[in-house]
């Protein structure tokens, strides 16, 4: 088997990650680099510190392995004709959805100032599936506090007046009771 | 302490997070600061007129009639509303549309169950619907059958689920041959099947039972078991079961509770009862320490109101109406709904009040009542889940609205289904009714 490509990205503050192609496109913005042919010397992320690029790649890199495991799989499957071999492909295949699932609900599991930096490198990067999952990490956060709770969860400084507050919780009362 | 996301994140980024909570959370963010407030209202993440605010009318199943009937205002159904926004069409109308043997078994927030050729969960408010696979066969051994009944609270989730309640077959002898008659109802764990809309499957779930069960299967038999309601408020599930009891299902905790004697309201549970011809009971629910606990909150006998009306005589008039679908269904001059194109969700409450109203004198049996006595009966149509307001029907003849701070009465209009002219009187009575509060949410979207 051929050694797969490689490319090397660039942190804002220098450090310099070799990851394969397939984990790196997995960011459409890298995707589109590479398409224009900038990659000579390495791919420059001005806007992604070493340590949030470190953790991006490790979600790249698990995903991109999966795929790849998934499709040799299903390649196998077509291509071998005993059964088999092809079931005992399924089930591994099967293993890798549980397992790409306790993998995301692990990545997730870092503390607020992480999550932000995820967040904005996985907008940046546009790797829509880590934006998904770090955008229901908030949401996840946020549901079931009342205001007061996700102000304290978020450090958000209350700005409304006590009047203003009223005011708005007024206009949806129903949420409240 | 942490750092504000609404500081930090992009607001296309918030914006996504948002976006992904029920109208609820929603809500709440909106309280949280001034950014998020304008966050949530320049992308119009919140749509409060979606949700289901208001009471439309109730929904009727008359015994031996072939289509649930609507007892509405008269406007209320004949319209259909169509939306366009920007999420696309969505189309939508604020009464019921019936269709030709539909059967609605359960209403929850605007969703309803209907048994037609397959079962669906279509949501009248959006024209979503679903079918639901075939249930699992019940694991109680015994002459049994199933009733539905539908949680779903779209202020919360999109997804809604439908419960299996096992309901023994009335016998009037309780030594048969079942085995399981001496098994006590509920058990504990008590297995019930569940459809989630989440997993798009059944699945059974345990409930462990706290305190004691209410009986024996066999006492479950000595009582009819068709005609009981469910209600579904703040994460438990309320169901009127056989002998009077009501089982409470948390479904944040998995536990089960038995207590006596149902009906939903904004403020929490009531359950009232009609005896004799036109007595009236209610209770409310206390659950505000730990335990369940009925507490009798109303009484009214309705026979000197009704008697001074002369309502046997008088002529049926008010601002409602029977819509009367199976006697137009089977006629060719149907009805046709009209179609309009951009009406706006009718946000303002439905509901009105004229000055019809009479106050509920007091009235003792003894009271000389003209020398007349009443010879027809009331019944309870349900609650008004907004107002402190229980529906009566007058003898399948007209419903009534009974407020229950003034002790008002209204006479609502004509509850006869022209169906009913000419039959026999026994075999005319109302099987189940569900006050009908309109929904334009749409229908849960399969998880990413």
């Amino acid at each position: 088997m051929a050694s797969p490509a490689m490319v090397t990205l660039i942190s804002s503050d220098d450090a310099r990650f070799e990851v394969t192609e397939a984990a790196a496109t997995m960011s459409q913005t890298i995707r589109h680099m590479i398409e224009d042919g900038c990659t000579d010397g390495g791919i420059p992320l001005p806007n992604v510190p070493a340590r949030t690029l470190a953790k991006v790649l490790e979600y790249c890199n698990k995903h991109a392995a999966a795929t790849a495991a998934e499709s040799s799989a299903a390649g196998g499957a077509a291509a071998g004709s005993d059964s088999g071999s092809s079931s005992s492909a399924d089930s591994a295949g099967k293993d890798d959805g549980v397992d790409l699932a306790s993998f995301d609900k692990a990545f997730v599991e870092v503390d607020t100032d992480t999550l932000y930096d995820l967040l904005l490198a996985a907008n940046y990067l546009d790797v829509k599936t880590l934006l998904d999952l770090c955008c229901q990490k908030v949401a996840d956060m946020i549901r079931g506090k009342t205001p007061e709770q996700i102000r304290q969860t978020f450090g958000i400084k209350n700005d409304f007046s006590p009047e203003e507050e009223e005011k708005i919780r007024k206009e949806n009362q129903w949420a409240f009771e | 302490m942490a750092r504000d996301p609404s500081a930090l994140l992009p607001e296309d980024v918030l914006a996504g997070v948002l976006r992904r909570l029920a109208p609820r959370g929603l809500a709440t963010s909106r309280c949280v600061c001034k950014a998020w407030h304008a966050l949530v209202d320049a992308h119009r993440l919140l749509r409060p007129e979606l949700l289901p605010r208001s009471l439309a009318g109730i929904l009727v199943n008359f015994h031996g009639l072939y289509v649930t009937e609507f007892f509405s205002r008269p406007s209320t159904d004949s319209y259909v509303f169509v939306k366009h926004d920007e999420d696309g069409a969505l189309a939508s109308h604020a009464g019921y549309h019936p269709s030709p043997s539909a059967v609605v078994r359960d209403h929850c927030n605007g969703l309803l169950l209907i048994d037609a050729d397959e079962r669906l969960v279509p949501n009248q408010g959006t024209g979503w619907c679903a079918h639901l696979p075939p249930s699992p066969p019940s694991r109680v051994d015994a002459d049994s059958f199933d009733v539905r009944h539908l949680v779903y609270d779209p202020t919360i989730s999109p997804h809604y689920e439908v419960f299996l309640f096992p309901r023994f077959r009335y016998k009037r002898e309780p030594e048969d041959f079942f085995p399981t008659k001496q098994s006590e109802w509920p058990p504990s764990p008590c297995v019930l099947r569940v459809f989630s809309s989440k997993t798009e499957r059944w699945e059974e779930r345990s409930f462990i039972r706290e305190g004691n069960a209410s009986g024996t299967i066999a006492d479950m038999r000595l009582d009819w078991p068709e005609d009981r309601n469910a209600v579904y408020w703040r994460e438990a599930l309320y169901a009127h079961c056989q002998t009077d009891f009501v089982m409470r299902i948390s479904l944040s905790n998995n536990k089960l509770q038995v207590d006596f004697i149902l009906e939903s309201q904004k403020k929490g549970i009531y359950f009232a009862l009609a005896r004799g011809r036109c007595e009236l009971k209610l209770w409310f629910l206390d659950e505000s320490c730990c335990q369940m606990e009925w507490v009798l909150k109303h009484e009214a006998d309705l026979t000197g109101w009704l008697l001074k009306r002369n309502i046997e005589r008088q002529e049926v008039r008010g601002p409602w109406t029977l819509h009367d679908i199976n006697y137009h269904s089977n006629r060719a001059s149907r009805r046709s709904y009209k179609k309009d194109d951009d009406i706006e969700v009718p946000v303002e409450e439905i509901f009105e009040w004229d000055s019809e109203e009479e106050e509920l004198e007091s009235y003792t049996k003894n009271e000389d009542a003209g020398q007349r006595c009443y010879y027809g009966y009331i019944n309870i149509l349900g609650f008004h889940p907004y107002k402190e307001i229980i529906f009566l029907g007058e003898r399948m003849r007209r419903g009534l609205a009974y407020h229950l701070n003034s002790t008002k009465v209204q006479d609502l209009g004509n509850l006869h289904p022209t169906r009913y002219d000419g039959g026999l009187i026994n075999e005319e009575f109302i099987e189940q009714c569900f006050p009908y509060t309109p929904s334009w949410i749409m229908g849960p979207t399969r998880e990413k």
